[in-house]
């Protein structure tokens, strides 16, 4: 058989969804069909289309309530379009966070056949693969135990190790790059990348950009149920920030005052994305001010990749004076770099007042540090270790008590 | 094997039926090990469990057995009433267990069904398999029990056979639309519920078709297609009701319209029952 040309084909797809005010019955229908209300719709999705090749990975992004679990179970089969067509060439493998078909009272050996099967496995195919999906999950020691007695981690790596033996033509993941610990994680992305490798198309919803960025040569960024980019991922991934920009914008009317470009300079004062820890960094950012505003704060964030604030600061205690309509104001914030190997992001903005509308920000800039060796977690603090030796003191005390 | 391996293509329009039985066809494995969890995990813990389901029916058989001979006078001359009895409430308590327990099938996997296709069709038939599991000791425990009661076994004992595939056949009919309708109704369960009751008295289980005079009584019992199976296992048992025949052409049709229903059905409505669950 030819390869195919896509293992994934959205045209013009449309799902929408018709709300019920009320648990359908029988007895109900026959009520509705005297009294024609008008039912609430809602277009999850419309007019999205797309491809994937195989060996491909694509990446939807978008926020909260864009249509992107209603694009997953499209390309699960699990839902048909309401307009437009869906293709699929080959297996579909969702990667979902818990087992499917996981039954307590089950021991985990049971439920790997059970769980495997339903994702399309056949038994020869599970007999085959079944130690190395256990020792994927490393769960060798109780694998004949129900799974009731299981951690949600162990059933988080049994329900993955079953899900990737299944060995698909296009894999489905969902937000799951968030769950299990970092060496599984990890496992998990390492065999992505070799079922990618062979040729699996794959589809990844999530809302850990750098993991996006870091995994998808594509993405589409949805809205409200419409595709506002698909496209190269750094381009998707801006474009998905001056969306949320946008939206901020929406929310209140005018703002009285702009943010305009933002930079993060390393010690030399040249704009990078490589810090050294130890040395000076510098955001900076520029404003303009459409009208006069009295002791504006101007501040910065930094956060760890999966949007845990580690540092916030600001102007706050310092008044900063009267700023008059029309005035451009260029703001430096100079920092020591205290923070161990990772990617992190940083934010600067101005706000005016203590209602929590009157905020602008700019653009989340990616940036990555390169720590000192060994250091862990969340900050550098830069211990230094003193040693003293106490071996003396304790032999003149006991020689004092003769 | 659950979702086909060539792929697919969703659109707004049904499939085409091949496309549905090449997929139920590739769900086989599916359906036995689905039926098997669900089997096991029945039970696994209750040690009663087992017993239940093969004592339950044999209990029924023996309080219907002692009422209707006893109070009710009803009589079965030439044929031993226990055996009739147990025939009938083995055959009837299959029937009606399944149908109830069907009849909410997909909604009960809600969580599975959301997350990865298979065909829906699968769920209701897991619980025909998983009741027919129960039900083959029951059936050994009725020829025992047959034997005890000098029942004697012959040629037409070979009809069980016959028997018991019209049995499953009406119960997957049956299963097969009631799990359809219930996602959209969510009543349903509790209509099925309702109409087993006294449905359980029109179906000749504990009185001989002998006994029904000629009108309408007679006709609608003839027509209701559980009769139709239950007199095919008395004749395969205790020896045929006289007149046993004109129950079966109702039980057929049934067996054969629900069916086209369970395809028309599941054909326009596979891909989007997740939409209501």
């Amino acid at each position: 058989m030819s390869s195919p040309t896509y293992a994934v084909r959205l045209v013009d797809a449309g799902k929408r969804y018709v709300k019920y005010d009320d648990v359908p019955t029988l007895i109900g229908f026959a009520k509705r069909l005297r009294a024609r209300n008008t039912r609430g719709e809602l277009w999850a999705v419309r007019h999205l289309e797309f491809e994937v090749a195989p060996g491909e990975t694509v990446g939807i992004i978008g926020r909260n309530g864009a249509g992107k679990t209603t694009t997953l179970q499209m390309l699960a089969g699990v839902t048909a379009p309401t307009e437009g067509s869906v293709s699929v060439h080959g297996r579909v493998s969702p990667l979902i966070a818990v087992g499917v078909g996981f039954h307590p009272e089950l021991t985990g050996r049971e439920n790997v056949y059970v769980n495997g099967t339903v994702l399309g496995m056949r038994r020869r195919d599970l007999d085959r693969q079944f130690d190395e999906i256990v020792s994927f999950a490393e769960l060798e020691k109780f694998i004949d135990t129900p799974v009731k007695f299981y951690s949600s981690g162990m059933l988080v790596r049994l329900g993955f190790a079953v899900a990737i033996a299944a060995r698909p033509d296009v894999l489905l993941v969902d937000e799951v790059l968030a769950v299990g610990d970092l060496p599984f994680q990890i496992k998990c992305f390492q065999r992505i990348a070799e079922i990618r490798a062979a040729g699996t198309a794959v589809v990844v919803v999530s809302h850990n950009l750098t993991a996006v960025r870091n995994l998808c040569s594509r993405v589409v960024v949805m809205e409200s149920g419409s595709p506002r980019f698909v496209g190269p991922t750094s381009e998707g991934i801006s474009a998905y920030h001056e969306l949320i920009e946008g939206r901020q914008h929406d929310t209140t009317t005018t703002a009285p005052v702009r943010v305009l470009g933002t930079e993060l300079l390393g010690a030399s004062g040249e704009p990078t994305v490589r810090l050294q820890a130890g040395e000076d960094a510098t955001l900076r950012f520029e404003v303009e001010f459409l009208q006069t505003l009295q002791d504006p704060v101007f501040g910065i964030t930094l956060e760890t990749d999966s949007g845990i604030v580690i540092y916030q600061d600001s102007t706050f205690v310092e008044k900063s004076g009267r700023f008059d309509a029309g005035r451009r104001i260029r703001c430096a914030a100079r920092f020591r770099v205290s923070l161990p190997t990772g990617t992190y992001s940083a934010r600067a903005g101005i706000k005016w007042s203590t209602h929590e509308d009157a905020i602008r920000m700019g653009h989340m800039l990616l940036f990555f540090v390169e720590g000192r060796p060994f250091v862990v977690g969340t900050a550098d603090m830069n211990a230094s270790f003193e040693l003293d030796d106490l071996s003396a003191a304790v032999n003149q005390d006991s020689s004092e008590a003769k | 094997m659950a979702a086909v391996a060539n792929g697919f293509q969703l659109t707004d329009r049904p499939a085409p039926i091949r496309q549905i039985a090449a997929d139920l066809w590739h769900s086989r494995d599916l359906v036995v090990m689905l039926a098997r969890k669900d089997f096991v995990a029945r039970f696994r813990r209750a040690t009663i469990g087992m017993a239940w389901a093969v004592g339950l029916p044999l209990i029924q058989a023996v309080v219907l057995a002692a009422v209707f001979s006893a109070v009710a006078r009803v009589k079965t001359p030439g044929v031993n009433y226990p055996t009739f009895v147990y025939t009938g409430t083995l055959a009837w308590s299959f029937f009606s267990g399944t149908i109830t327990g069907a009849s909410t099938a997909i909604v009960d996997q809600a969580g599975m069904a959301s997350k990865i296709y298979f065909p829906r069709a699968v769920l209701p038939i897991v619980t025909v398999v998983s009741n027919v599991f129960a039900f083959l000791p029951s059936m050994v425990l009725l020829i025992v029990f047959a034997l005890a009661f000098g029942v004697p076994l012959g040629l037409h004992t070979f009809l069980l056979i016959p028997a018991a595939l019209t049995l499953i056949a009406l119960a997957s009919s049956f299963a097969l639309v009631a799990a359809a309708l219930h996602v959209y109704f969510r009543d349903m369960r509790y209509i099925v519920q309702a109409a087993v009751l006294p449905w359980f008295w029109a179906s000749a289980v504990f009185f001989p078709l002998s006994y029904l005079h000629h009108g309408v009584l007679k006709t609608l019992i003839l027509l209701n297609p559980a009769t139709g199976v239950i007199v095919l296992f008395r004749a395969a048992i205790v020896g045929a009701d006289r007149g046993w025949t004109a129950a079966l052409p109702s039980c057929y049709a049934f067996i054969g319209v629900l069916f086209a229903a369970a395809i028309l059905l599941y054909r326009r409505f596979d891909r989007v029952f997740v939409d209501l669950l």
